[in-house]
């Protein structure tokens, strides 16, 4: 048993009573979290519960300090818990790997509460804590991190604004989990259909996106995801150099909308609070019968109307065939005098944008998100010109 | 990308692979291995310090393994330093450690131990009793190295940092890109001379003309106009309202871009306060072999300055924003700049070698990378100096602003005071105060008061 400091000495004893006998709950276990889950076993709470969904990458380690590179793709939740717990065993801590936004952590079980401390990396979930700890009127100790800089501001209801009471900004970047394979915005289908599936078939693939290492998302720092994520990216890198095949299109198509779904899907743990993606199947798509009756958008001469209609699926698909066979013949036919050629994206390019927009909307109705007119794409687009580059809220305990 | 680059991946977006391979080549030594101690070098290792020695004679307490996470139950009675430095590795495998548990600040400054405190690049001293900390402040202060001195007492902390001397290069600033707008080289004029017949380019041409070219090219029609350059807001206005009267369409991007640099880049290029008064310090008048690189380079500097070369400015850092513009015509600029700044790169080396020439050094002590980095970086030096420890506690201390700030009863001075009237206390009584039983407190805190007055 682990001598107790003579924290009367510094709390007095009424204070000591309350801290001890507390039941806190700690949101998140990365960065903040670890420094936060120390500092309470050390200043003699009892009763701490911790909730994340995430799993340890070493990419944690320089700052995550209760984790070791053999915890790497355990649950952050339950390893702080152990690492904490190896400090003082007289702690009762509970772990739970999940999501706050689960349905199990409703507002009853925030009730039981007496304090809620935010060690969150998003938006959303900070947002959705708030909300749960204004309905349980929960005290909430809110925190954050970005460079060099941090905050913690305690939000308590009815004396305090809360988190939601200033309008914060949204953010203009993405964690990229969120665009290869979580997505559930218009704007994340597009994203990934412009800086990833173009860039890495007709322009100079990014680098940092190919290799998934950006992100201010502790779900992202699921190693063996990124890793999956990045053999995503090697596999498609090849079927560019299959360029000029009559069957290019095709593989590119069986590549993104079913292989790699086939995959995501298989995940199971990341749809449990929501429904997995349906792969798209091309020999379905390409029934003869029904192609012959579908105008092609990019070549019809109505171009201003299909400009603002939401295309079906079906017309999503002729176009992300044609456009694809358009872009691959155009970089070949570069390719002949300068092999590093590249077709560069541009909005205003039309074969660029078709493929965009058709892209992005298959994959929006894979995922269930809504479509999107061409047009939509094309104004969306200057809103995110930089998305998933430079970025990053670097969080140091 | 290597492990080591995935393990760092979110400090180095921070400090860069410079700042890295600083923070790799120290070695802290840190005296006494308390909680506060031990919660400093985590925060050291797990980045990947170097290497790290926990000096400390002490064993381990029941009391020390309540409040300090890097020691355990099974380490009570063992030394402090030799556990604390077991677990601190435990966080990251990359890190050298040594632990010198039986040793006093009197050993470690005795001239046995040279060899071992020379390697030190930085001392962290945790609630050292105030006559080792003078003689330990003394000895880092010779040996020019930082020494972090650090008291803790319930909720209160102390810190201060002592160190004769730090001098900084790559201060990450925000905004590096300087245009030399007011001052146009040679190249850059004949670049902005290709755009002349500007007026009769096609609408898409006129669209990705880089803002740089607009801004010269208002610029000399102001000076046409008015005989000079636009000093003041009112003028830069001026300059403005010229610029959107030369739009063709109201989003043309790039004149945007223009009149939104305006405040910031049409000013009179100047060598900026803060570094001409480091070319004015003795240090940069009176190099010796003995002066630091930093100093060598700061003088071949203010040299580069005042010939003809540097024409009264500092050598140009060669970086340039992005903007608006056709990728041809954006790359051929952001040569201009590069190319220019390499040449006054260059002339700086040259007066570099000749320094180190006249001093008897090595002419290859100080190398094209660290001559660039320091011309990137001319306009944002620093120098932090701070004041002896010795100069505040003993020779000099701030009697006559300490009685001032104490009469302010909220004045954060108090804590200041108790502080280092607990350790003249130490000094007198051999224990600080409040460390035996509640009846002698009240004498206790009587002769801390009378210490302080």
């Amino acid at each position: 048993m682990r001598p107790t400091p003579r924290l009367d000495l510094l709390y007095g004893t009424a204070l000591l009573q309350r801290v001890t006998s507390a039941r806190v709950l700690m949101v998140g276990a990365g960065g903040i979290g670890c420094e936060l889950l120390k500092n309470l076993v050390m200043s003699g709470f009892r009763r701490i519960e911790v909730v994340d969904l995430d799993t340890i990458d070493l990419s944690n380690l320089n700052r995550q300090f209760l984790f070791q590179k053999r915890h790497i793709k355990l649950s952050k939740a339950n390893v702080a818990r152990e690492s904490a717990l190896q400090f003082n065993p007289a702690v009762d801590i509970r772990s739970h790997h999940a999501n706050i936004k689960d349905q199990q952590f409703d507002v009853n079980w925030f009730r039981g509460f007496d304090l809620v401390t935010n060690a969150l990396d998003n938006l959303d979930a900070r947002r959705h804590v708030n909300r749960m700890c204004l309905a349980a009127n929960v005290p909430l100790i809110e925190s954050g991190t970005a460079g060099y800089l941090g905050q913690a501001t305690v939000i308590q209801p009815g004396r305090t604004e809360c988190f939601d009471c200033q309008p914060k900004p949204t953010p203009t970047t993405f964690p990229i989990c969120t665009i290869r394979s979580t997505p559930t915005a218009p704007i994340h289908c597009i994203v990934w259909a412009k800086n990833y599936l173009y860039a890495q078939l007709f322009d100079q693939p990014d680098d940092d996106e190919a290799n998934a290492v950006i992100s201010n998302d502790t779900s992202a720092d699921n190693a063996s995801e990124i890793a999956a994520l990045r053999e995503e990216a090697q596999a498609l890198g090849r079927i560019r150099s299959a360029v000029g095949q009559s069957d290019y299109a095709k593989q590119v198509f069986q590549k993104a909308f079913h292989d790699d779904i086939v995959r995501l899907a298989s995940m199971e743990e990341m749809w449990q609070s929501r429904s997995p993606p349906v792969p798209l199947h091309y020999d379905a798509l390409s029934d003869p019968t029904r192609t012959a009756s579908t105008p092609t958008t990019a070549t019809s001469s109505d171009m201003a109307v299909n400009e603002q209609r939401i295309w079906s699926i079906g017309e999503c698909f002729e176009v992300f065939i044609a456009s694809t066979t358009r872009l691959g013949e155009r970089l070949q036919a570069l390719q002949q005098t300068e092999p590093d050629a590249v077709v560069p994206f541009d909005k205003d390019d039309s074969d660029a944008l078709d493929f965009v927009t058709a892209a992005s909307n298959l994959r929006a109705h894979l995922f269930n998100i809504e479509l999107k007119s061409r047009f939509d794409v094309k104004c969306k687009w200057h809103a995110c010109m930089h998305v998933c580059s430079g970025i990053i809220l670097i969080i140091i305990g | 990308m290597d492990t080591k680059t995935q393990r760092y991946d979110r400090q180095l977006r921070l400090w860069q692979a410079s700042g890295q391979m600083a923070l790799e080549s120290a070695h802290v030594c840190l005296v006494n291995g308390t909680a506060t101690g031990t919660e400093i070098l985590k925060n050291l290792v797990l980045p990947g310090i170097g290497a790290y020695t926990v000096v400390d004679p002490a064993r381990t307490t029941g009391a020390d393994v309540g409040n300090n996470f890097f020691l355990r139950v099974e380490d009570i009675g063992e030394h402090r330093a030799a556990a604390t430095c077991a677990l601190l590795a435990e966080l990251n495998p990359d890190v050298e450690k040594h632990a010198y548990a039986t040793h006093t600040v009197a050993e470690l400054l005795a001239p046995e131990a040279a060899a071992m405190f020379d390697a030190f690049t930085m001392v962290v001293a945790v609630d050292v009793p105030e006559a080792d900390l003078l003689a330990l402040a003394a000895r880092c202060w010779q040996t020019q190295k930082p020494l972090v001195v650090v008291r803790v007492c319930g909720f209160f902390g102390y810190l201060r940092v002592v160190g004769p001397e730090h001098t900084v290069v790559d201060t990450h600033p925000d905004h590096m890109a300087d245009l030399r707008l007011y001052a146009p080289f040679p190249a850059l004029l004949e670049y902005a001379a290709r755009f002349e017949s500007m007026d009769t380019m096609s609408n898409a041409d006129h669209g990705h003309v880089p803002y740089v070219v607009i801004l010269l090219k208002y610029l000399e029609q102001f000076r046409m106009k008015h005989g000079r350059l636009p000093g003041n807001y009112q003028e830069k206005n001026e300059l403005k309202t010229m610029i959107r009267a030369g739009m063709r369409a109201s989003d043309e991007e790039n004149f945007h871009e223009a009149m939104d640099a305006v405040l910031r880049s049409c000013t009179k290029p100047e060598i900026p306060s803060s570094i001409q008064a480091l070319f004015n310090d003795p240090a940069c008048e009176q190099l010796t072999p003995q002066s630091s690189n930093f100093w060598i380079l700061l003088r071949a500097m203010r040299d580069f300055t005042a010939s003809s070369q540097g024409a009264g400015l500092l050598p140009l850092s060669g970086t340039l924003p992005d903007m608006k513009s056709d990728t041809e015509n954006y790359v051929a600029l952001q040569q201009i700049y590069r190319q220019k700044a390499q040449a006054d790169c260059h002339a700086v080396h040259d007066h570099v070698r000749q320094h180190l020439a006249r001093l008897h050094l090595p002419s290859d002590r100080i190398g094209d990378e660290e001559v660039a980095a320091f011309c990137k970086h001319a306009a944002f030096l620093q120098v932090i100096r701070y004041r002896s420890l010795a100069d505040e506690y003993v020779d000099n201390p701030p009697t006559e602003q300490l009685t001032n700030e104490l009469a302010d009863p909220s004045s954060e001075a108090i804590r200041y005071v108790m502080f280092r009237a607990a350790e003249q206390f130490y000094e007198q009584y051999q224990r600080y105060p409040g460390k035996v039983a509640a009846a002698s407190m009240q004498h206790n805190i009587h002769m801390c008061i009378s210490i302080a007055v």
